[in-house]
Formats: structure tokens, C-alpha cells, sequence
């Protein structure tokens, strides 16, 4: 009788899983740039914002008065920036490897601000350290929040600027796998990681990464 | 007959705890998750042409809020913890816990509204203000008050126990023929309060029962839901406060819908172990299940205190 209690007890217990749901959802779109020497140099973010959240975006910064959801050229520059104004630390969410090294990626610069009535969509440009040489050692892009409070997805197709002979394609997690180690994660977290909202960094597993691959210069 | 039925609520929410304990949950959680992008899409949409003044987005806002609060609600929770508990440790009576977990739905979204009103009018506060006090206050109080709530279970439950010890004892036969809730008051005034002039023991249960629901609907309303702060600041802003609020119910009643199935299923389950047990140990097992399931919430409200501090 006791037992069938405890037994019982599970079914209450309240695995920590279900508090870490993301609030933001950003589609991410991907380019990538190269130079005449056909090296890659450059990568173009787009970040294109869930509705609810661009509606709140739109409304705090008190633009839209007439609520015709048509942003005026002075409107959507007041907004311009606003998601780029990074701490120093701050690592802007795109991570860029190739193969398993990972590749320092400059501030963001040159941003835009974008919205169709109802999605924000902002662009900007980050930089690699030197020209980057992609053969058939993939070139990574990874989109994603280590603490996942915005969920990330790469829903378009990558573009590649300024060269043939490439091929990108976009790569999905392994969510179970991904499960698994937030479960892993949580049960080792200690709460002492109060920077990034006290919650461990696992966004990574459950990221979308795009992967480029070149044919070697004949 | 009846007693299969009862016992077949036992098996039922045995099998619950097993889907949950091997991850089954987590699934959901995670389909969850993909699903909120798209209702966070459709419940912007149907604001904006609320503001529009399209009439047909009110029902539509209205449809979303109350799955937005179901889909919210389908993980496991604070809420769900408590009624659960309580309904399986104490022999409170299913339609007052299924009223307790109705109030305690619709009493944190007024809670909502409350933060966002005064936030708003009173003290000016951002958007990001007032989910941080969410956050960082609102949370990790509700998440000691959950840890509290536990131990006075634990209390009560111990309490409890040398009374239903001595009980057990001399009413062997009358636990066989009836359940607890049949007893005849006067029987047990004799028994226990023969000597005071004091309150009817009915008298007490029912200020008992009173209080409990208090401090379980305190307990469960302190967290407001971010969804909900997110729609009334929205709606503020928006000049459409009403419909803010209207939905912030909504999404109170969709949370409601799955405390309710909780609710039942605790008092369905605990009635199928009082019908599976011999009589004489029916008057412990209760308070001993009262001082479990109280243990287990301190361990899960500090739990996950010490995760938010």
C-alpha cells in the first residue's frame, strides 16, 4: 500500500525539461560571401523574428500608431540596430567551424531592418578572420542561443555569393540525442552559471547548422 | 464493481507516473515547443486585426489563448504538483479539489493581471521590468512557497497519525463498513472532542478544508505564466487591454482543463487504494501518504529553487 504510493510519486515529480522552452523563435537564413579568389570571407545573417515578437518589438518602440502594420521608412530605422547592440562577450548566436575547428567571426556590421506587416527581419554581416580556403572539409554554420531562450531554425536554403563549384546544405539535430544531454546537463548543473540566465548551455545540440563543401580548384 | 472501478483509477495513474518516469513526457514537451512558434504566429496575427477591428479575431484570440494555456499546462508543473498531492494524501472531496483547481488556474491569471495593472498604471514598469520580476522574484518565491507547502503536508500528516492510529484501533469494524467520509459526526465527536466544547469536528473540516484551499490556490497563483505578461503588456499597448485580459482567462481556463483531469485522477487513484486496503490500515496510510507526497514536494520546490537562485 505505501509502496503503491511511491510508486505513484514519478507522476509528480517535475522533470526541469519542460521550464526551458524557448520564448523567441528567429528563422535563420545563411549566406555565404566570397571574394575573386574564390576564398570565403564573409557570412550574411538574416534574422527573421516570430510575429508575437516582432508585434512587441513594433509596439514598445511605439511605431505603427495607425495600426495598418506598414512600417515607414523612419520607422523601421529607429528599429535598425536594435537586436545589434551586443555586449562585448556576447558571441551573436552564429558559429562558424570548419570541419571541427572553430573560426573567430568579427562584430556584426552593415545591418538592415525589414518588415512585411507581419515578421521583423534584420540582416547583418560578420567576417572571417582571413580569406577561408573551403574544400571538402565542410565549412559549419551553426545558428543558435546557448541558454535557449530563442529558438533558432534554418528554414531557407543557403546562399552562395561569388563562386561555383560548392554545395551547401542544411544539417537538423538529432533531437533525442539533444534530449538526452540537456537531461545529462541538468542533472550535473550546479546553478552557479548565473550569467546566461542560469540555465546550461545546451542550445548547441539542438541547433541547425548549414555545411559547405567546395570541390578543389581545378 | 465498485470497488474494480476504483482500483482501476490506481492502475491508471500508476501507469501515468510510468509514461511520465520513462521520459514519455519529455516528448510531448519537446512537440510542445515546435507547436508555440505557431500559435505565438496566429495569436499575433489575430491581434493585429483585432486592433483592426475585425470582430471574428475575437474568438479566434479567444480559441488560441485557451490551447496556448492547454499546451502550457500538458507539462508537468507546480499546479498539477500540488492538487495532485493534496487530492491523493487527504480525503478532500473530488468536486471541492476539482473548485480549488479551477480557482487556482483562474487566480494566476489574475494574478497576471494584477502584476501587469499596477506594473503599467502604478509603477510604470517595461515590458522586460515586469518579466523579470516574474523571473527573478515571482518564481523562486513560488518555488519556496511550493517547498513550504510540502512540509506543512508533512506536518499534517504527521499530525494526523496518532489520531488515525488510535482510530484505527477501535473502529476496525467501522472502517470496514464505511468509508471515511460517511462518518457519522456524532460517533466521532464522542470519540475525540467528548471532553471540550468546542467546534464539531464537520465545523473543522470544513474551516480546514477552507484554509487548505487557500494556501494551495496562494501557492499555484504567485507565478504568472510569461504568455500571459507578454499579452496583456502587448494588449496595453495595442489599446486593446480588455481583450488582453479576456484572454489571459482564457489561457486560465485552458491550464484548468489539465488541473482538472489531475484533480480527478489524484482523487480516483487515492479512492482505488483506500478500496484495495484492509480497513484496519486505511486510517495510517493516509497521513503516511499525506507525509510522502508532502516530502516529495519540499524535494522537488527545492529543487527547483535552487536552480532560479
Amino acid at each position: 500500500m505505501r509502496r503503491a504510493f511511491f510508486l505513484a510519486a514519478p507522476f509528480l515529480i517535475a522533470p526541469a525539461i519542460a521550464e526551458a522552452h524557448p520564448h523567441i523563435f528567429v528563422s535563420t537564413g545563411v549566406e555565404v560571401i566570397f571574394d575573386d579568389q574564390g576564398r570565403a570571407t564573409a557570412l550574411r545573417i538574416s534574422w527573421t523574428y516570430d510575429e508575437m515578437f516582432s508585434l512587441m518589438m513594433v509596439q514598445e518602440n511605439g511605431l505603427d500608431p495607425d495600426g495598418d502594420n506598414v512600417l515607414t521608412a523612419d520607422e523601421l530605422a529607429t528599429l535598425n540596430g536594435a537586436d545589434m547592440e551586443w555586449d562585448p562577450e556576447f558571441p551573436g548566436d552564429t558559429y562558424a567551424l570548419l570541419g571541427d575547428k572553430p573560426l573567430a567571426l568579427s562584430r556584426p556590421r552593415d545591418w538592415t531592418m525589414n518588415y512585411d506587416g507581419a515578421s521583423l527581419t534584420s540582416t547583418h554581416l560578420r567576417d572571417f578572420d582571413a580569406p577561408l580556403t573551403v574544400t571538402d572539409i565542410p565549412l559549419v554554420i551553426q545558428s543558435y542561443d546557448p541558454g535557449y531562450y530563442t529558438a533558432y531554425t534554418i528554414d531557407a536554403e543557403p546562399v552562395l555569393t561569388g563562386r561555383e563549384g560548392c554545395t551547401a546544405g542544411i544539417w537538423e539535430p538529432d533531437r533525442s540525442k539533444a534530449d538526452a544531454m540537456l537531461d545529462a546537463a541538468l542533472k550535473e548543473y550546479d546553478g552557479s552559471d548565473v550569467e546566461s540566465g542560469g540555465f546550461p548551455a545546451v542550445g548547441a545540440a539542438y541547433a541547425d547548422e548549414v555545411r559547405v563543401t567546395c570541390a578543389a580548384p581545378s | 464493481m465498485r470497488r474494480a472501478l476504483l482500483i482501476l483509477g490506481l492502475v491508471l495513474a500508476l501507469l501515468i507516473a510510468l509514461f511520465w518516469a520513462l521520459g514519455g513526457m519529455d516528448a510531448l514537451a519537446a512537440r510542445a515547443a515546435l507547436v508555440q512558434r505557431e500559435v505565438q504566429n496566429a495569436m499575433a496575427g489575430a491581434l493585429r486585426r483585432l486592433r483592426a477591428g475585425d470582430p471574428a479575431a475575437v474568438s479566434a484570440l479567444m480559441a488560441l489563448c485557451f490551447g496556448y494555456g492547454f499546451v502550457h499546462a500538458a507539462g508537468p508543473g507546480h499546479g498539477k504538483l500540488l492538487i495532485g498531492a493534496y487530492g491523493l494524501g487527504s480525503r478532500v472531496r473530488p468536486l471541492t479539489l476539482a473548485g480549488i483547481a479551477l480557482a487556482s488556474s483562474l487566480a494566476q491569471s489574475a494574478a497576471a493581471v494584477a502584476l501587469v495593472g499596477a506594473g503599467i498604471l502604478v509603477l510604470g514598469w517595461t515590458r522586460e521590468r515586469m518579466t523579470d520580476v516574474a523571473d527573478r522574484l515571482l518564481e523562486p518565491l513560488s518555488y519556496a512557497a511550493l517547498a513550504g507547502i510540502g512540509l506543512w503536508l508533512v506536518l499534517r500528516g504527521f499530525r494526523a497519525l496518532p489520531r488515525a492510529e488510535a482510530q484505527g484501533h477501535h473502529h476496525d469494524h467501522h472502517h470496514h463498513d464505511h468509508h471515511a467520509h460517511d462518518h457519522d459526526p456524532h460517533h466521532v465527536h464522542d470519540e475525540h472532542c467528548g471532553h471540550r466544547h468546542g467546534p464539531t469536528l464537520d465545523e473543522v473540516a470544513q474551516v480546514s478544508t477552507l484554509r487548505d484551499a487557500l494556501v494551495l490556490i496562494a501557492g499555484i497563483a504567485m507565478r504568472p505564466c510569461t504568455g500571459a505578461l507578454f499579452l496583456l503588456v502587448l494588449t496595453w499597448q495595442m489599446r486593446i487591454f480588455p481583450w488582453g485580459v479576456a484572454g489571459t482567462f482564457a489561457m486560465g481556463l485552458g491550464t484548468a482543463t489539465v488541473t482538472l483531469a489531475v484533480a480527478g485522477l489524484s482523487v480516483w487513484a487515492r479512492e482505488g487504494a483506500v478500496a484495495s486496503l484492509p480497513g484496519a490500515s486505511l486510517a495510517r496510510a493516509l497521513p503516511l501518504a499525506q507525509i510522502a507526497l508532502g516530502a516529495l514536494v519540499v524535494v522537488a520546490g527545492a529543487d527547483l529553487l535552487w536552480r532560479t537562485i
